[in-house]
């Protein structure tokens, strides 16, 4: 009898502790919030200031945040966000240095952050792009590509038109907006401008002289992988004119682009 | 058209289109001399949790007219043409902004045009500031009744930048810039430059213009919402200027008011007015011609004025029914209506007094 006593005893008490460690887990995992408290801070796509901007996040706004802080790739800890973007259903991971003013806090809601995967992308880009336009003519440029603002970038190039007999240098800038679609995926469009220096008279078109000009638009999809390197396509609307004639095409282009 | 909605319904039944809306419009204009009956369809509606928006328009501009071009130099002093455009549109939202492509063909008797246009929006600040960036591309086939050889392209590209800020609840202002270049055949396939006889009388001559034309023009808008009252002002500025020594400017403005739920009146106005083109004259001289000549009135020195009314009444919460009707004047400072080229006395200064009238309905489902 005294031996049943212990023995139910021991189930109760047993019971009572597994409940209370089931109750203190699931209580441990209720998610957390990042309060932002400044003004508006910047969220990085990768623990570092030196990646590539994602987000803006403003006074008052709350981020699912992880609980475990993340090591800077330079110096410093970062917080692990959770950014959700327009229409609530995309979202993306991102970071934010502990040196802001933040405030970590409780949340109902557990956002499971740490199941998201990350990517970071570079800030700063070299990128090498080659566009095929008509009759036989091909640009190819080298720039160098920043993020100055999240998906905004600007970026100088310089490289050469290529025709059946000459080569021509061109140098301009050109601004761009990239926003990610889906995974690594992204889409974007450009503007860009500068000047063409033709390598003879009538060597691009008949007319042009010294110094002429280029405009360009265009629009493509980038894969990138992570912060090292990226690769797109898409198609690239380009003008080389003065005030006598152009040289107008619709063509397709090609970019490679590694992380500094 | 019809093709177009099928091929939408057909990918898209309706049970994955979130919402439709569709927009009917019939335009009448008249100036006395030129008669054009433009109806417009459009249809657009969103899939995909309303991440995606497609979109289809056809219209059509059923033109007659006598102006004083083809008085003047036409045999059979009219002509009657029909353009009909179809267009089909996509619009993505993206992270922060949106993304949007669209293609346009129109065809006429001795004109066809294909354009493919592409832009990208981000919003930052909260969606307080908007940057937009685009480009289109365009090719044309210009040909004539006349000689039936005639098949000479014409190609246009343009990009543009917009960056609009909100300023307050109630006002938002945007500035846009826009470069436009054209090559080929910038020559009308009719048009004449008039080339002025020692007697007085002139002959006309197939205009010769330069191979390229670069346009850019700046355009600052400015909306504001005046509470008290409930009226809503819309103002643009516009500045053009093009490498064929055009410069221009544009005052556009817009009063709405809304009466009650179910009835709103637009007041709309427009000034326009340009410098003519470095080589052009109303009436070209041997001795002092350039290499370049032209007929076209619309580089000349000029301004346009229009005022318009337009009614807009709600009928059953989701369909709308709206009226239109504009007035408008063209008086050109140096083109001449030559009348009969040979009678050297009936030259007169050319001028344009025209009426547009217009009925439309838009349906929200």
């Amino acid at each position: 009898m005294k031996i049943l006593t212990i023995l139910s005893s021991w189930i109760i008490f047993g019971t009572f502790l597994l409940s209370q460690s089931l109750f203190a887990q699931s209580g441990s995992s209720a998610g957390a919030n990042l309060l932002i408290v400044g003004d508006d801070i910047l969220i990085y796509s990768g623990p570092s200031l030196r990646y590539r901007p994602l987000a803006v996040a403003t006074r008052g706004s709350k981020i699912p945040v992880s609980l475990r802080q993340v090591p800077g790739s330079g110096a410093g800890q970062f917080y692990k966000v959770l950014v959700t973007f327009q229409g609530g259903d995309k979202k993306r991971i991102g970071y934010i240095s502990t040196e802001e003013a933040v405030q970590v806090e409780k949340s109902e809601v557990d956002e499971e952050v740490d199941k998201y995967k990350s990517l970071a992308l570079a800030n700063k880009t070299v990128q090498f792009g080659l566009s095929v336009l008509k009759e036989r003519t091909y640009e190819w440029t080298l720039g160098y590509v920043f993020y100055f603002a999240p998906n905004l970038y600007m970026k100088g190039l310089g490289g050469q038109i290529l025709n059946s007999t000459t080569a021509n240098f061109i140098l301009g800038v050109e601004l761009g907006l990239d926003q990610l679609m889906f995974g690594a995926f992204s889409l974007y469009t450009l503007v860009g401008g500068g000047t063409f220096f033709p390598a003879s008279q009538n060597a691009v078109f008949q007319g042009s002289s010294s110094t002429s000009e280029f405009a360009q638009g265009g629009v493509g999809i980038r894969y990138n992988s992570g912060e090292y390197a990226s690769v797109s396509l898409g198609l690239i609307d380009t003008a080389f004119f003065n005030n006598d004639n152009a040289f107008l095409s619709l063509g397709y282009m090609a970019t490679f682009e590694v992380g500094l | 058209m019809k093709s177009c909605i099928g091929l939408i319904v057909l990918i898209f039944p309706f049970h994955v289109l979130a919402s439709v809306e569709a927009d009917s419009l019939v335009r009448i204009y008249d100036d006395g001399e030129t008669y054009v009956a433009s109806p417009h369809l459009r249809v657009k509606s969103t899939i995909a949790k309303d991440s995606v928006e497609i979109g289809a328009g056809y219209a059509m501009d059923i033109v007659t007219s006598s102006s004083c071009d083809v008085r003047s130099w036409s045999s059979t002093g009219k002509i009657a043409d029909t353009r009909r455009e179809e267009s089909a549109d996509l619009g993505l939202n993206l992270q922060n902004g949106s993304f949007s492509a669209g293609y346009v063909q129109s065809d006429e008797n001795d004109y066809h045009s294909k354009a493919f246009s592409a832009g990208m929006t981000r919003d930052f600040f909260e969606k307080n500031t908007t940057l937009d960036l685009g480009f289109s591309f365009g090719d044309d086939h210009v040909q004539s009744s006349k000689d039936s050889n005639l098949d000479q392209i014409m190609q246009n590209e343009s990009m543009s930048l917009g960056l609009t800020q909100v300023l307050s609840p109630v006002s938002v202002i945007q500035l846009l810039y826009d470069f436009r270049i054209e090559k080929g055949f910038l020559n009308g396939p009719y048009r004449v430059a008039r080339l002025l006889q020692d007697n007085g009388t002139v002959i006309g001559l197939p205009e010769n213009t330069p191979l390229s034309r670069g346009r850019n023009s700046l355009a600052l808008k400015y909306n504001y919402y005046l509470k008290g009252v409930g009226i809503s002002f819309a103002n643009t500025l516009r500045g053009y200027t093009d490498s064929w020594g055009v410069t221009s400017q544009t005052y556009e403005g817009r009063l709405s008011k809304g009466f009650g739920n179910s009835f709103s009146l637009t007041l709309n106005f427009r000034y326009y007015n340009q410098t003519a083109a470095g080589f052009y004259q109303d009436k070209y001289n041997l001795s002092s011609m350039g290499p370049y000549y032209t007929g076209n009135k619309t580089l000349s020195q000029y301004y346009t004025a229009l005022v318009g009314l337009r009614p807009t009444v709600r009928l059953f919460k989701v369909i709308e029914l709206y009226g239109k009707y504009e007035y408008y004047i063209e008086k050109f400072q140096n083109f001449t209506d030559v009348g009969n080229p040979l009678d050297a006395g009936d030259d007169k200064l050319y001028s344009i007094t025209a009426q547009v009238i217009g009925v439309g309905l838009t349906g929200k489902f």
